[in-house]
């Protein structure tokens, strides 16, 4: 899969405009699956993976910040990708996100949490 | 009885044979209607001691267990230990250029545990006094042997169990009066007839321990109705509705199978559900998988199975210098697992080319281990790359992050792991009305079967 390589790493993803207000998309970076969070607390990069049972974040409710597993309700800090209950135990991985003309870019490196 | 469910856009795993572009192997045409007779199994199987000690006395100390591959142990004097959880432990040696054999692992002097590990060597050499054997079981040396004057060489040759080689499988059975390895085989040699299975290598390997007993890791793997909960993510590419299972049972040893198609959609995403969606996100992996493009496949033809089993034959054909041209689609492109009583789970084809070994771990029967292997056919040039590492993972390991030559099979497999520890969990304060397994009729039938012919084994029928 080639993406196109940004500058200080980053890797495209899609168009801002493919992810309005209040809405989250699930995209590969690189061989990873990274759920893009639209929220009024601003743009999230958080692995689209539970660390409970290691389903998708995809569709899990989002607010203040946390996103809620659809599958058991693990809840996890959208900035950090620390747990906020105790469902799971591990955090998981978060990405630097940005937009440069009009496109999302995430560094595929994770955030050492 | 209804044996599986199809949509208009996944049809069932039978259906989807008979369109392949080739002919199909024995092991895929096989098929059988035998139902297994549905008996209770009582959650205590899974924690009891008393029924671990049944299982070592009248199953692990009876029957022909496959121990490793011949591809462990490329020269002679290589070896590595075969253990069944503290009660059963043999080291597996490669004594000669095609000669294996399986020898107690503890030394004659004072018990002392001999092989620990994949070692070579021209002697076995015993840790604490340095007493000493040759590959084939012969005493070599015994320092100061004046001290030992009823230690003759007849005497003290290591007790060595039965073993047999089939496929590249090394099997052993400690029972000194076991009938030969095809009487617990049944049709196992009929179905993996010609796939090369002795012609293959193991590229990755893991040993990882799981806080659950030994048959609810194994039952974990044999049946695709967890797909929809354990591994949605899977469903937009797998058939896990459409599965086919079947049992042979036979005097010569009973197996099971399952196919689990894939490039379809699962039937739970209803009659709409896309088969581009179905063929592209299954081509997505298999291309991460080998550092390739993902082809381009047009699910409107209404061969994109076929589509990408082809891409399948022409990129693994290049990459291992080998012809695939006579593989069929299944072949290439689904899951398809086969089983042997008590533990033995050989995969069949490229879908998804693993080999399970499921076993008792220490003396705890609440706690297990999982080995599983990645194979590939051998290359082209017929040199078989040096033996892989066992990786060891503990209870609390994840194979995302310890195992990243599992690629994204690790994935999966944390997927089936987060299950089964709370499995255990849940066994012993289970309401005594249903302390006991509710199995579906046709998805489940495996491992109905397992436990019938586990009763038999262990003479409670």
């Amino acid at each position: 899969m080639n993406q196109e390589v940004k500058n200080e790493g980053f890797l495209d993803t899609l168009a801002l405009s493919e992810l309005p207000p209040d809405s989250q998309k699930s995209v590969f970076v690189r061989t990873t699956r990274v759920l893009l969070c639209n929220t009024d607390a601003g743009l999230f990069a958080i692995e689209d993976r539970c660390t409970h049972a290691f389903q998708p974040l995809a569709g899990g409710d989002i607010e203040d910040g946390i996103i809620s597993c659809p599958k058991h309700g693990a809840c996890f800090d959208l900035a950090s990708g620390k747990p906020t209950n105790n469902v799971a135990t591990r955090p998981v991985k978060i990405f630097k996100v940005r937009v440069r003309n009009e496109r999302i870019e995430v560094d595929p490196t994770p955030v050492p949490s | 009885m209804k044996q599986g469910m199809s949509s208009e856009v996944s049809p069932l795993a039978s259906e989807l044979l008979k369109m392949d572009s080739k002919e199909l192997p024995s092991g895929l045409t096989m098929h059988s209607d035998y139902v297994p007779p549905a008996n209770p199994i009582p959650f205590s199987r899974y924690y009891d001691p008393a029924f671990a000690r049944l299982e070592y006395e009248k199953l692990w100390k009876k029957s022909w267990q496959y121990a490793c591959r011949v591809e462990d142990l490329p020269n002679i004097g290589d070896r590595m230990p075969y253990d069944v959880g503290a009660e059963l432990s043999y080291f597996i040696v490669r004594s000669g250029a095609n000669e294996f054999r399986a020898f107690n692992n503890a030394c004659l002097h004072r018990g002392n545990r001999l092989v620990s590990a994949q070692v070579s060597g021209s002697s076995i050499r015993c840790s604490f006094h340095a007493w000493e054997w040759n590959p084939d079981g012969s005493l070599k040396n015994v320092p100061s042997s004046w001290d030992f004057p009823g230690v003759d060489a007849d005497k003290y040759r290591l007790p060595e169990a039965k073993l047999e080689v089939w496929e590249g499988f090394i099997f052993i059975n400690p029972d000194p009066d076991a009938a030969p390895l095809s009487s617990q085989m049944g049709l196992l040699p009929e179905a993996f007839k010609d796939r090369g299975h002795g012609d293959r290598f193991t590229f990755a390997h893991v040993s990882k321990k799981i806080r659950a007993n030994w048959k609810i890791l194994q039952e974990a793997f044999m049946e695709s109705y967890h797909v929809v909960e354990t591994h949605s993510d899977a469903l937009p590419f797998s058939g896990d509705a459409s599965t086919k299972y079947d049992i042979w049972p036979s005097e010569n040893g009973d197996i099971s199978r399952l196919i689990t198609p894939l490039a379809i959609p699962s039937p739970h995403l209803g009659d709409k559900a896309s088969t581009q969606v179905a063929v592209d996100g299954l081509a997505q992996l298999f291309a991460m998988a080998m550092g390739l493009e993902p082809p381009k496949i047009d699910a409107s033809k209404g061969n994109a199975r076929a589509q990408l089993a082809a891409w399948r034959r022409e990129t693994m054909g290049q990459a291992l210098g080998r012809d695939f041209s006579e593989r069929c689609d299944s072949e290439m492109v689904d899951t398809t697992q086969f089983f042997m009583f008590p533990n033995f789970f050989p995969w069949f084809g490229e879908g998804l080319p693993l080999i399970y070994q499921f076993l008792p771990y220490g003396d705890n029967p609440n706690e297990s281990v999982m080995n599983v292997r990645l194979t590939s056919p051998l290359p082209g040039n017929g040199v078989c790359p040096p033996p892989v590492k066992i990786n060891y993972l503990d209870f609390d390991d994840f194979f995302s992050d310890k195992a990243p030559e599992f690629g994204l099979a690790a994935h999966i497999f944390d997927q089936d792991l987060s299950n089964l520890g709370n499995i255990q969990l849940g066994l012993r304060p289970a309401h005594s009305a249903h302390s006991k397994n509710t199995l579906g009729r046709y998805q489940e039938q495996r491992i109905q079967h397992f436990h019938n012919l586990l009763s038999k084994t262990l003479g409670l029928e």
